[in-house]
């Protein structure tokens, strides 16, 4: 005889409603995930691009690119060199250029896991040019002519007066502060016996693969590296452990 | 009338409530599955470590100041354990979150392995979000999945304990005896739900992304990825791939229609053996070729979330009966060892020690 629903009732835990709430908090995280993941659609505008990311940014993370792999056609490169005071006085000189990511990808070359240090290089290219790219004309205008005197406290207010988006002159600022301390910590490790590293300058260089249609005839290599230099910046000291963790890094 | 199609209705909702209730708090359903995606996102956890162990000050440590403006943005309160850390604290909390991952792996005291692993790899791999990759989203969050769960109920040292103590008449342990049996069991299955749900969505959010570009339709949208230096740890490899049109049309479309069909052939069960075997494969590949085998093994863990346990028991069956004649000849080799042992306690080491015995010290 099938229970009745009292005696239903008896036998499941009283205190499941727990467990339903929890299912219910777990459905509505996944609707508020597929809508974040979903192409745009009126009801992805509805509840609004900024109130789903105010929930999946913070913790959540997700992207579409979190499985498998995705189409990249772009080839970057970061290049850095110093101007080097000698120790013993005198005038300084301009190194060669380096490109970090070539040495970089000769280090990755047969390596099934490549160690993520070996990405830095390849990862500052290709938010440069991205930074690069969000701002306008007048902006780049701006950044081509930045020199070592200038500090950001002065940059950013001339930044967001030749238009653009503030988010694109903090996201430049940031990246170009990053790429300034990594490129003055390499250069120090790499030149820094030869005198004291006064400034340094690095430049970022984009490509992009032939057509497969173009495979037969042209081939990555054939393709020249666009690059764009950015001005020279005042060297970054960094810590002592900084500097030595560079040092072993950058001779190994 | 009006009454007749309310409690007809009042029925239905009940009814539904009572399946679902029967399934969230009735019994812990794919143990055998979370335990398959403890051990594949453990390893992964274990093997980015690993790899990165000898450059770590560079990646996370006092190398990466650079990237103090990202890290500042960044919204893990877990970033805070590290912040700032000498090479040899960073040293000690990486060694301790490698051995918390191993410990998972093994499920050994797996809740708490998951824990400290949880946390250790959001501190460690979250200190340069500029070299992050997007597969560390995925291990992050089938790992905070998997903290509801119970998945070292098989194939792990817990299972292994409790089996004893079991057979000892003991209770299993204070550890998994702390919540009453159908809290632990609705919670397993929440958890089962989340992570699945979420797998489903970033298989299809990747495959909707992709369907829409004309390289993907023509089957030759990873030709320019497999140029890129950086993708080509293996040139020859590479080179195979990108020069056979037809090699390079499966493996894209292999990696479509595992992404954008996912959800959808889960349904049937000989339609859910082809996408996940098709999902199985492409990652493998995606492993070796382009080298990102972490980020593969966290996704094959959770990809096999959806095999069932009854084919799992049949693959724990298959393997155990072959590798039944190693562990016999190991456990005979074992005894032939203690055998020998003997041999040489009885006729080697006891008559020289009755020797010094008597002879030196005259006793």
């Amino acid at each position: 005889m099938p229970p009745t629903p009292v005696e239903d009732a008896v036998e499941r835990p009283r205190h499941r409603w727990i467990v339903e709430l929890l299912l219910v908090v777990v459905l509505v995280h996944s609707v508020a995930l597929a809508l974040w993941l979903a192409p745009s659609s009126p009801i992805r505008d509805a509840v609004g691009e900024g109130r789903l990311a105010s929930y999946v940014d913070p913790y959540f993370q997700q992207g579409r690119d979190v499985v498998g792999i995705g189409t990249q056609q772009v080839d970057e490169s970061f290049s850095v060199r110093a101007y080097v005071a000698p120790d013993a006085g005198g005038k300084g000189a301009a190194t060669e250029w380096v490109d970090v990511t070539r040495d970089d990808n000769r280090a990755n070359r047969h390596e099934l896991a490549p160690e993520r240090a070996h990405l830095i290089a390849r990862r500052l290219a290709t938010n440069l040019n991205l930074a690069m790219f969000n701002l306008s004309e007048a902006q780049r205008r701006v950044v081509r002519g930045l020199t070592a005197d200038d500090l950001p406290s002065t940059v950013r207010p001339t930044l967001e007066g030749a238009g653009g988006r503030p988010e694109a002159v903090r996201f430049f600022q940031a990246y170009d502060q990053m790429a300034t301390q990594f490129a003055s910590l390499y250069a120090e490790a790499r030149w820094g016996e030869g005198g004291r590293i006064v400034q340094v300058q690095f430049r970022v260089g984009r490509r992009t693969v032939p057509s497969y249609a173009d495979r037969a005839t042209t081939s990555l290599d054939d393709v020249a590296f666009r690059d764009f230099s950015f001005g020279w910046r005042r060297a970054f000291r960094g810590s002592l452990d900084a500097r030595d963790t560079f040092d072993s890094y950058v001779k190994k | 009338m009006m009454t007749t199609l309310w409690r007809g209705l009042v029925g239905s909702v009940q009814g539904l409530r009572a399946g679902i209730d029967d399934w969230l708090v009735g019994t812990r359903h794919a143990v055998r599955a979370a335990a398959v995606c403890r051990i594949a996102t453990g390893l992964a956890v274990l093997g980015l470590l690993a790899s990165n162990f000898s450059t770590r000050d560079m990646w996370v440590g006092q190398g990466s100041v650079w990237a103090e403006p990202a890290r500042a943005i960044s919204s893990f309160p877990e970033l805070t354990l590290l912040d700032g850390v000498s090479s040899d604290v960073l040293a000690l909390l990486y060694v301790v979150t490698m051995l918390a991952a191993l410990a998972f792996v093994l499920g050994w005291h797996a809740k708490a392995a998951n824990v400290v692993t949880f946390i250790g790899f959001i501190a460690v791999v979250g200190q340069n979000p500029v070299v992050g990759s997007p597969g560390d989203n995925l291990v992050r969050l089938t790992l905070l999945w998997l903290l509801l769960m119970r998945a070292s109920d098989h194939w792990s040292l817990d299972a292994a304990r409790r089996s004893r103590r079991l057979a000892a008449g003991k209770e299993a342990s204070r550890e998994e005896d702390a919540l009453p049996t159908w809290l632990s069991a609705g919670l397993h299955n929440v958890g089962l739900v989340a992570l699945g749900a979420q797998t489903v969505l970033a298989a299809m959010a990747a495959g909707l992304d992709k369907v829409a570009d004309r390289s993907w339709q023509q089957g030759t949208a990873l030709y320019s990825t497999l140029q890129l230096p950086e993708s080509r740890p293996f040139p020859a490899l590479s080179d195979l791939l990108a020069d056979h049109r037809v090699l390079l049309a499966l493996l894209t479309y292999g990696v479509l229609l595992s992404q954008l069909f996912f959800g959808p052939l889960l349904l049937n069960r000989y339609t859910r053996r082809l996408v996940i075997v098709l999902a199985v494969v492409v990652n493998v590949l995606l492993a070796v070729v382009f080298a990102q085998p972490w980020s593969a093994l966290s996704t094959l863990g959770v990809t096999l979330l959806f095999v069932s346990d009854r084919t799992w028991e049949r693959v724990e069956d298959v393997v155990l009966g072959a590798a039944q004649p190693v562990t016999d000849w190991t456990v005979e080799r074992g005894y032939d060892v203690l055998d020998g042992v003997d041999v040489v306690r009885y006729n080697v080491v006891l008559p020289v020690v009755d020797w010094v015995r008597f002879t030196i010290l005259r006793r």
